[in-house]
């Protein structure tokens, strides 16, 4: 017999060898752990998602106020401005009186 | 593919219906070594990829024993085999982006498993401040989980593999009892085809010695 024949014939014969647990739980224990790490990651997605969302949500109300407020801050300035440029005189008993003072 | 669709949708039902059971002791029977072309682990692939996790339930299921198999084959202890499974089905799906549409799923987790695998065997080498050198015969074997229906001769080749030293035996291991070919186990040990046939000569060379007495006509 060659050497060749020989490692078949032990490989015919070692193919009852393959691992088979005693302990048949296995089968059921594996894939569910395995399942709950693959959920697990799905999760943490979902979870920073939802913490990211609101964030970023109170991130854009809080820049739009503070845009409103610079663009009303600067219209009151201008109103200011108008009126200093533009002074009102009123006069009451003889004294004068400017408004922009 | 209409029975494949049913498959992947019963899944989100929860994992291994009965539906799903049927399918993959169909596909175990037809598939062989489970590389073959299967419209439904295609599916799956791709609802993973998708995003559809529950899908990889079926890959899961349909390589799960040869997986442990595999692991124990090299480690040889049934917690550390069952731990390194886990682990390569969890690193398989975080890696899955980057698997190849269309290619079977068996070959890269048989891949990862060994590799996996290979690393404990080092570590323990390490741990043991032995070199990782062919000339130490393996240690510290686990026959506990050797199949209830393996004999006489299962368990004379079973002593014979395990005392080759260490990558003559998980190469003889993964040829013999797993039966896989030499490209195959190539790749899954990331040693060339080459080396895989010196290991293996090397190894039928101590096998033939040892179990002279069982295969008496080979001296022939």
């Amino acid at each position: 017999m060659s050497d060749d024949k020989l490692l078949e014939r032990i490989r015919n014969d070692a193919r009852q060898l393959r691992y088979e647990p005693k302990d048949d739980a296995i089968w059921t224990r594996l894939p569910a752990r395995i399942s709950e790490r693959v959920q697990a990651r799905g999760s943490v997605a979902q979870l920073l998602a939802s913490w990211f969302r609101p964030i970023a949500v109170s991130l854009t109300a809080l820049a739009l106020a503070a845009a409103l407020g610079l663009t009303w801050m600067e219209r009151s300035q201008n109103v200011l401005d108008t009126i200093a440029a533009s002074p009102i005189d009123v006069s009451v008993g003889g004294d004068t009186f400017s408004v922009a003072d | 593919m209409a029975v494949a669709i049913g498959v992947l949708e019963s899944a989100e039902n929860g994992p291994f219906s009965s539906l799903q059971r049927l399918m993959f002791a169909v596909q175990s029977k037809s598939a062989g070594h489970g590389v073959g072309n299967d419209p439904v682990e295609a599916g799956a692939i791709a609802a993973v990829k998708g995003g559809d996790n529950r899908s990889y339930d079926y890959l899961v299921s349909k390589y799960m024993k040869r997986v442990v198999s595999i692991a124990w084959g090299i480690v040889r202890n049934a917690h550390d085999a069952e731990d390194l499974a886990q682990e390569a089905f969890v690193k398989a799906f975080q890696t899955i982006g980057r698997f190849k549409t269309g290619e079977p799923f068996g070959p890269w987790i048989y891949r990862i498993v060994t590799n996996l695998a290979l690393d404990v065997v080092k570590r323990r080498q390490r741990f043991r401040h032995e070199e990782l050198s062919d000339a130490q015969p393996a240690e510290r074997r686990d026959r506990a989980d050797l199949p209830a229906v393996t004999g006489e001769l299962g368990r004379r080749i079973d002593e014979a593999i395990e005392s080759l030293p260490e990558m003559q035996r998980i190469v003889a291991r993964l040829y013999l009892v797993e039966q896989f070919d030499h490209a195959e186990i190539a790749v899954m040990t990331g040693l060339s085809e080459g080396t895989i046939r010196s290991h293996l000569s090397l190894a039928r060379g101590k096998l033939k010695t040892r179990l002279a007495d069982l295969y008496e006509d080979a001296h022939e």
